[in-house]
């Protein structure tokens, strides 16, 4: 019997053996992509977007989607994030009025270029414009994202005689009004079928009395407007989604695949042709006719809400381009040299940083040498090295490093305990009853350094950030507690104070940033961005200024002022602006990414010629 | 029987009553708002107190339309400090600042006093004051006033109030700003009367408010049996459209995989019980040659039949190990094939037929052949080959031989059994079952689906490929998606599959062994007979009580595997829904949860009587 036993358990080595050694002889073959020639692109998407209708979706990635079914006025440069005339001619011709109803405020005027045209034919013009402005102001329609936006705009005249010339007044001047002005227009002939929004006036629209406000909300034109543009249909029907886009939605597939089509008749590719001989001579012009292109036959989104199956997916190259892969994962897949080989892994910077935020409210936290005590615990090189593996910049105020009026005169706050130590000590903070955590007499009582970090739960970077100090600040006796909660209970803390630290994330926008929504104290109220509380009348007049001049150098130099009052007040612990993290299939060699989200254009992708034919 | 089953039918009303109950409270005490989440709170300028009115009318307006406004339940039980109209109030963050303040000061009337003091004196706020004509520095003030007095609305605990409205007080004495004070005294006027006047005693007595019909859960119920499911949260659709095009995949994926379970598990289960019993002769695959037991003739068998072990031991321990994997393809056909072939045509083939005759030996000798062609046409099915296999030759664990461990000379032939096989596939069936599906799941997309995974061999993830064409001959269209389900239908059977297989085997055991079998084998019934009429009827009761619980498992288990193939279904809807909050989806995929679990265990206690007139249900 044993020796039976013994018999197979050599036998079972023996083929070990032979199989091990005849895998080994298998050759390596060399990393090769499957697919060389298709011009279709077909993008990674977390969720789906729900609805395609610019003033109604809500979701990030519906708006990336609607900038290839919809055009505005302008679109952004995407190296230099200069305004380039899209649907107009060229940039509005902006005024300043001295007199008349709009004294003091500004007018825009806008030409749309002849060949733009809707799919139907008819020409893209200003009543188009006032149809897409009525329907955001219209306050059932359900655009509360949006509309406050819209505000300057008190009025807008179109020509009667040349309707794609019009002007846009409003009685305030903003430094904004130029982008948002550019503003996706959406065809009045499609959505407005019965013309209800004719019948009601964009004064009527704007009119602040609580009368015309409650009669507006019980208008039957109004009503039956925002019925059918509110309807998930409205957003989701191809039939219904018209815009005067390069692309068109071929089929939806709810939670599955959105596919958009090339159109054939595009008005933009007439005016590639119509404009060459103007390319040739001017280096501007160049990029603005450069800007208005789309190659790819097709665009697929395709829906995947498991990151790491979509990464297999990836690896499958039944996807060609995913972005927020997570930076561990992305170290891994680059230093793989079969998807370094089939994708191109690009981790370009974006408009977007973590901070942490102080309650204001809070007497401890009120001291400016506390706060800075707090700021020299954050070791933000090893949370760039460590936890976002490389990828990601040092941040010292609420302007993006990229941006033209980054202050580069602030210091960084480095990684130092010792004068941590010595600040907090500076303001009175010592360790008198001898538990190990610093203490302070306030207001007659006694208050310990015991802090409250508060984090969504959902992002492990900002609860591992939150350790990272904690273990810094035992050291020096400050009792960091870290208290993750879900997304929706950590807002509502958020929104009733009731945290000492607190994680934060923001987004920025490619334009001017305009910081009254989270700096002002006009924002501490309620549903304001102003969480932290933080109130400076010096740098809410700062903002206020800044909103309404509309000369850039002056703001220039405002902006730089302002990042100087907020490091000197410590506001926030600047941490880092992570890098966006994208692969995108090789095959689109040329493609560029860029520091506006999503990080790439995905209708500029092409793939290059052969060299073979380029000869010829 | 009948009344039995009124009697479970009337069961299961209050089951489902509390059932629904419990799910709908539960969605309604979980944090969040859903309103407020509908609600864009993110305004570019932050939300002065006109615009706070405005948007909590546009709050009562979109709660109204999700039906919000309303009582929650029929009732309320409560203490007698509590109000019956808080449900009234709106938005919900200023309700629960009343309910906070209601616990501490036990005094309704005052609450609500204080309550609308505040409301009025921000009325007054944006009434009296023009922000535009104050100086910038009257104007921060304003605004700190405005900003506290949203708080206040929403402050639940009293001890923050006080320095608060002391703030307030100080802040009411600039310039410009005082013509708020005759309010803002109310005010604090209120807020002294309400502290003095507590009745912390009123939370002694319960109280017990009859709402009526008209309430959240009536309406969601009432709706529900008239198949309007809501409308959801975060889409507009109506439930029953969204669960609608989610329900064909997941029904698709789950009846396949139930197919399978049963269709392979039972009799996989059965016939190890009987080879067992039988103590075991059977055809395998050497039995073609001469029978002779010595002599040259022997030898070879003798010498073939351990090659025969030697390969399919090794296909099974190599692909435990995964190094299988690693191999040349033609290898790895070549032993997949083989195993499947052995067990196939030892196992499961000369069953059905009579012993000694020519048709058993004919295709005792050939079946081989017909497998691998098989085989050849479906090379994706090999990976079922491997369980398929393992549960094959876990069978032979019932062949126990005299020499254990040892190759056994027979009559009949050679067979391949031995202990040490025997615990080798028992563990294997184990394994298999005590590994997370997600796991497997995971580790079979990562390294079966992509050119740098170990093989190429199925599609990552979906359901269908998404360059298919829509005019695609559905012979295509088939294969396809057969392919995108093989991996899915594999995690979602196997750990049912080793669970029955075993469970059937156990219950064949036990009933074989009892002495009204050995009578009716000894009067003479039939071979056949005495197993499927006397043995596999009464065997099949453990079985039905489990598959009670196995459609609504299967229901569960594909929340993991439709996340990790991506498959649009019901598992995928339910998962998201929860992460956003949509609870409408949530509580209709819930309630159909329960009630197919309760449709189960009532169709398996059906079946048992129907099947064991003797189970007496009284």
């Amino acid at each position: 019997m044993m020796k039976n036993q013994q018999q197979s358990w050599i036998w079972i080595g023996g083929v070990f053996a032979i199989l091990i050694g005849l895998s080994a002889c298998e050759t390596e073959s060399t990393p090769e992509a499957k697919k060389t020639d298709d011009p279709n692109v077909i993008i990674h998407e977390l969720n789906d977007p729900k609805r395609i209708n610019p003033p109604v979706s809500t979701s990030a990635n519906a708006t990336y989607i609607e900038s290839n079914i919809f055009e505005g006025l302008l679109s952004i440069d995407l190296q230099t994030l200069e305004f380039l005339p899209l649907l107009a001619v060229a940039r509005p011709t902006i005024k300043e009025p001295e007199e008349g109803p709009f004294a003091g405020g500004m007018s825009l005027s806008y030409e749309i270029r002849p060949e733009a045209s809707w799919d139907d034919g008819s020409p893209i013009t200003g009543y188009d414009y006032l149809f897409t402005i009525k329907a955001i102001k219209n306050p059932l329609v359900d655009a509360q994202n949006l509309r406050p936006y819209m505000d300057f705009i008190d009025s807008i005249y179109v020509n009667p005689e040349a309707p794609k010339q019009f002007v846009i007044f409003s009685r305030k001047r903003y430094m904004l009004a130029e982008a948002f002005s550019g503003y996706n227009i959406m065809p009045k002939y499609a959505y407005d079928k019965n013309d209800y929004l004719s019948k009601v006036s964009l004064s009527q629209l704007n009119d602040t009395s609580a009368q015309v406000k409650a009669a507006l909300l019980e208008d039957d034109n109004l009503k039956a407007f925002a019925d059918y543009f509110n309807a998930i249909e409205t957003g989701q029907d191809p039939e219904r989604v018209v815009g005067s886009g390069p692309y068109r939605i071929g089929e939806w597939q709810q939670d599955v695949r959105i596919v958009l089509e090339r159109k054939k008749d595009w008005w933009g590719d007439k005016l590639a042709d119509t404009d060459l001989a103007k390319v040739m001579e001017n280096e501007a012009d160049k990029a603005e006719i450069e800007s208005i292109k789309a190659f790819p036959p097709k665009i697929i989104y395709r829906v995947i809400p498991n990151k790491s199956t979509a990464v297999t997916a990836m690896k499958d190259e039944s996807i060609d381009l995913m972005k927020g892969i997570e930076a561990r994962k992305f170290k891994e897949l680059s230093k793989d040299p079969y998807y370094s080989e089939v994708f191109r892994l690009e981790s370009p910077t974006q408009f977007a940083y973590y901070t942490i935020g102080f309650n204001f409210n809070d007497p401890r936290l009120q001291d400016t040498k506390v706060r800075r005590a707090l700021a020299h615990l954050v070791n933000r090189d090893r949370i760039i090295e460590n936890l976002f593996y490389g990828m990601g910049t040092k941040i010292n105020g609420p302007i993006h490093p990229k941006k033209r009026y980054y202050s580069k005169e602030i210091p960084d706050i480095p990684f130092d305990l010792e004068k941590a130590a010595a600040l907090l000590k500076e303001a009175g903070w010592e360790d008198t009853d001898g538990d190990g955590v610093l203490d302070k007499e306030i207001n007659g009582a006694r208050s310990a350094m015991n802090l409250r970090y508060l984090v969504n739960a959902e992002s492990k970077e900002r609860r591992k950030i939150g350790l990272l100090i904690q273990e810094a600040a035992k050291k020096i006796g400050v009792n960091i507690e870290i208290t993750p909660l879900a997304f929706e209970v950590y807002l509502d803390n958020a929104n009733n104070r009731k945290f000492d630290l607190i994680a934060l994330a923001w987004a920025q926008a490619p334009t001017e940033d305009d910081l009254k929504q989270i700096w002002h104290s006009a924002s501490t109220v309620q549903g304001g961005g102003n969480r932290l509380d933080y109130k400076n009348p010096e740098v809410d007049s700062l903002i206020d200024n800044l909103r309404i001049t509309l000369d850039r150098k002056k703001r220039d130099a405002m902006y730089k002022e302002l990042q100087q009052i907020l490091y000197k007040d410590q506001a926030n612990i600047f941490l880092i602006a992570p890098d966006s993290r994208l692969a995108i299939h090789s095959r689109f060699s040329t493609a560029e990414t860029t520091v506006v989200r999503p990080g790439y254009y995905e209708r500029y992708f092409t793939i290059p010629a052969p060299t073979a034919l380029q000869a010829h | 029987m009948f009344q039995y089953l009124i009697k479970r039918v009337l069961l299961f009303v209050p089951t489902f009553f509390i059932i629904s109950v419990l799910v709908f409270i539960l969605s309604r005490v979980v944090p969040g708002d859903p309103v407020a989440a509908n609600l864009s709170e993110h305004s570019a300028e932050g939300t002065l107190s006109a615009e706070m009115v405005a948007s909590e009318e546009a709050y009562l307006r979109l709660s109204q339309k999700m039906g919000l406004d309303k009582p929650i339940f029929y009732f309320s039980l409560q203490t007698a400090a509590y109000p019956d109209t808080l449900y009234r109030i709106s938005p919900a963050r200023q309700r629960d600042m009343l309910r906070g303040l209601t616990r501490y000061v036990g005094n309704w009337p005052k609450v609500v006093a204080y309550y609308n003091e505040l409301k009025s004196f921000r009325a007054d706020l944006t009434r009296l004051i023009q922000p535009k004509r104050l100086s910038a520095k009257t104007r921060t003030t304003f605004r700190t006033i405005a900003a506290n007095i949203s708080r206040l609305l929403t402050l639940p605990t009293h001890n923050d109030i006080k320095p608060r409205l002391d703030s307030l007080q100080a802040a009411m004495q600039s310039p410009g700003l005082q013509v708020l004070q005759p309010s803002f005294k109310k005010v604090s006027a209120s807020f002294e009367q309400m502290m003095a006047n507590r009745k912390p005693l009123a939370h002694l007595i319960p109280k017990i408010h009859w709402y009526g019909w008209d309430n959240q859960y009536h309406n969601w119920m009432t709706g529900f049996f008239q198949g309007d499911f809501g409308q959801s949260y975060t889409t507009d659709y109506p439930v029953e459209k969204l669960i609608g095009s989610r329900l064909y995949w997941t029904l698709i994926l789950n009846l396949i995989s139930l197919v399978i379970v049963f269709g392979l598990s039972i009799p996989l289960g059965v016939y190890s019980a009987i080879w067992h019993q039988e103590g075991t002769q059977h055809f395998n695959i050497i039995s073609w040659l001469p029978a002779k037991q010595v002599g040259i003739a022997g030898g070879l068998r003798f010498v073939f039949a351990q090659l025969l072990r030697f390969l399919v031991l090794s296909f099974f321990i190599l692909s435990i190990l995964g190094i299988f994997w690693l191999l040349p393809l033609s290898i790895k056909l070549g032993l997949g094939l083989l195993g499947l072939a052995y067990m196939l045509q030892i196992y499961m083939l000369p069953i059905f037929l009579p012993k000694d005759s020519r048709a058993r030996r004919f295709i005792g000798r050939w079946a081989w052949l017909a497998v691998m062609a098989v085989l050849f046409l479906l090379p994706p099915l090999v990976s079922l080959a491997l369980i398929g296999g393992a549960c094959g030759l876990w069978i032979g664990q019932g062949k126990r031989a005299n020499h254990k461990g040892s190759l056994r000379l027979t009559k009949r032939g050679l067979s391949l059994k031995g202990s040490y096989i025997d615990n080798l596939f028992t563990l294997l069936v184990f394994l298999l079952y005590s590994l997370p599906s997600f796991w497997i799941g995971t580790l079979l997309v990562v390294y079966t689906t992509t050119s740098g995974g170990i093989v190429d061999w199925f599609p990552t993830q979906g359901v269908m490929s998404i360059d298919i064409a829509a005019d695609a001959s559905w012979w295509y269209r088939f294969q396809d998606v057969a392919a995108h389900l093989t991996l899915p239908v594999f995690c979602l059977t196997y750990g049912a599959l080793a669970v029955i297989s075993r469970q059937m085997r156990r219950g064949m055991l036990d009933v074989i062994q009892s002495d009204y079998i050995l009578t009716a084998r000894a009067k003479g019934v039939s071979k056949h007979k005495v197993i499927w009429k006397h043995t596999f009827r009464n065997a099949l009761m453990p079985i039905l009580a489990l598959s009670a619980g196995i459609l609504p498992g299967m229901l569960a288990g594909s929340v993991a595997i439709e996340n990790i193939f991506n498959i649009p279904g019901m598992g995928m809807l339910v998962l998201a829904s929860i992460n956003s909050g949509d609870w409408p989806v949530v509580l209709t995929i819930l309630m159909f949860a329960a009630i197919l679990t309760i449709m189960s265990s009532l169709l398996a206690d059906i079946l048992t009587k129907w099947l064991n007139p003797r189970v007496n249900f009284k």
